[in-house]
């Protein structure tokens, strides 16, 4: 827990005294008496202790102290008023500051970094070059930024967004987006539909709530066999054309197949690796090496960008880019045959679950083989899913 | 005259604290205490601190006792306290 005047020390200044006396006590007793706000008192000893004081009061205290019988000697002396008098002493380091914070202010009016949210099928990439089409991008000025006129404009560009705001935080432009919903097919009850097998299978269970079942449980049906037929009797005309509701469970069979190389290509460094240094500077950039920065062959580039920036605070438009080039030769090696067996049994598992799709899996067997240095594993399933699935008449 | 003071107090069934210059202890969770109205401080080391309060002796028992602030009419210090004894004159 910190002094309630913690603060204001900080503010005005603040000096950690060593107050020694017979009776330290006696001290801020007095200083209590005067009006001297005393803080932080830590006893070392039974005749000395530590006090914090503000420096408005320390000539004051120092009177006190005499008056305890004490001695007091300030340690150290802290707080902006203090920091103050030490940069007017070193009016180099005053200037430096104050031409530091002249540029991060001046720095601040420019757009130095824009972030997108809420998008999630247009990419960032078409956001951001409309936004450059509009004008925003990195360093522009941003008061000269109207968000409403802008709004609009990457509106109208982009129609699959619904909403979309620019707010300013510093340099950072934050572009926030809302994509349009796209509008749900509606359910025609009159419309002509029948429902088709998907794939082939052995049918178990009919469900028809609308139309007529063509198929009965046990019967086996092929891809684009109709299941439930949109039509219906009438009283009127014979016939009359519903749209087809159901669901046709059946039995299908699977037999899924992966294959991948037995031996795998691995990357070796074979000399070592060079870095080159580069300097951002708002659009330009200032490379520390000669020669393009065009990558030799067998060599991976890995770059490291540095930015001068607080998150959440400000963005200068200043960074250092590192540039590391590591030269490999690739040698073949046999993979782990174990481990890439059940690394593709588990992609065949997903791939039948994706196509399985809410149905369910009664039974699946794997086998392994080599053939051709390739390991080919195969996937035989039985299942047991709905496979009708609507298609107009 | 405190003492009929204190006696038109307790008569008239009001709390004692309303009395101008009653000295008034919180303590929160055993790391902090607050006295109010304190006359003067008798002793203080990082185990023992000894306020004197009118007719009473206030004495917090503790480790690493410190004093945050102080001034006239409040003290607030704060460490482990073990004991607080009240000793009446």
């Amino acid at each position: 827990m910190s002094s309630p005047y913690a603060w204001l020390y900080r503010m005005e200044g603040s000096a950690l005294c060593r107050v020694s006396g017979a009776i330290p006590a006696a001290f801020l007793n007095r200083c209590a008496a005067a009006g001297v706000p005393v803080g932080d008192v830590e006893p070392e000893s039974e005749t000395q202790m530590r006090v914090t004081i503000p420096l408005r009061a320390l000539q004051r205290a120092r009177r006190i102290a005499l008056r305890s019988q004490c001695e007091l000697t300030a340690l150290e002396e802290s707080g902006a008023r203090v920091l103050g008098r030490r940069l007017a002493r070193r009016w180099v380091a005053a200037v430096g500051a104050l031409a530091a914070f002249a540029l991060l202010a001046w720095s601040k009016l420019y757009i130095w970094e824009i972030e997108v949210t809420g998008n999630k099928t247009v990419s960032t990439g078409a956001i951001r070059g409309v936004l450059s089409d509009c004008g925003v991008g990195i360093g522009t000025f941003w008061p000269d930024l109207v968000s409403d006129n802008l709004r609009s404009e990457v509106l109208v560009r982009l129609p699959q967004l619904a909403w979309a705001t620019v707010n300013i935080h510093g340099s950072r432009a934050e572009v926030i987006v809302r994509e349009r919903i796209p509008k749900p097919a509606l359910f025609d009850p009159d419309e002509a539909v029948d429902l088709v097998a998907e794939r082939t299978g052995f049918v178990t269970e009919v469900r028809a709530l609308n139309g007529t079942a063509k198929v009965k449980p046990g019967s086996a049906v092929l891809p684009g066999e109709t299941l439930i037929a949109g039509g219906a009797d009438s009283a009127f005309s014979g016939s009359r054309e519903v749209h087809a509701l159901g669901s046709v469970t059946a039995e299908t069979y699977y037999e899924l197949y992966a294959a991948a190389p037995a031996q795998a290509q691995v990357r070796t460094q074979s000399e070592k690796e060079k870095t080159r240094w580069a300097v951002l500077i708002g659009k330009n950039r200032v490379n520390f090496y000669r020669n393009s920065s065009i990558c030799p062959d067998a060599c991976d580039k890995i770059n490291t960008i540095w930015e001068c920036r607080i998150r959440g605070l400000f963005t200068l438009p200043l960074a250092l880019v590192r540039e590391r080039y590591t030269p490999y030769v690739c040698t073949r090696q046999d993979r782990d045959k174990n481990a890439l067996r059940r690394e593709m049994e588990a992609l065949l598992h997903a791939r039948l679950l994706s196509a399985v799709d809410g149905g369910e899996i009664e039974q699946e067997t794997y086998t392994c083989s080599e053939a051709a240095g390739r390991l080919v594993v195969c996937l035989r399933a039985r299942c047991s899913e709905n496979i009708a699935k609507e298609q107009k008449k | 005259m405190r003492r009929f003071s204190e006696r038109v107090m307790e008569r008239l069934g009001l709390p004692e604290e309303l009395l101008d210059g009653t000295m008034r202890l919180t303590m929160t969770g055993g790391k902090q205490v607050r006295i109010e109205n304190h006359q003067s401080l008798l002793e203080f080391t990082s185990e023992v601190l000894e306020v004197a309060a009118g007719r009473q002796r206030l004495r917090v028992i503790g480790e690493g006792l410190r004093i945050i602030s102080m001034d006239s009419t409040a003290l607030l210090a704060e460490g482990r306290i073990l004991t607080v004894e009240v000793e009446s004159a």
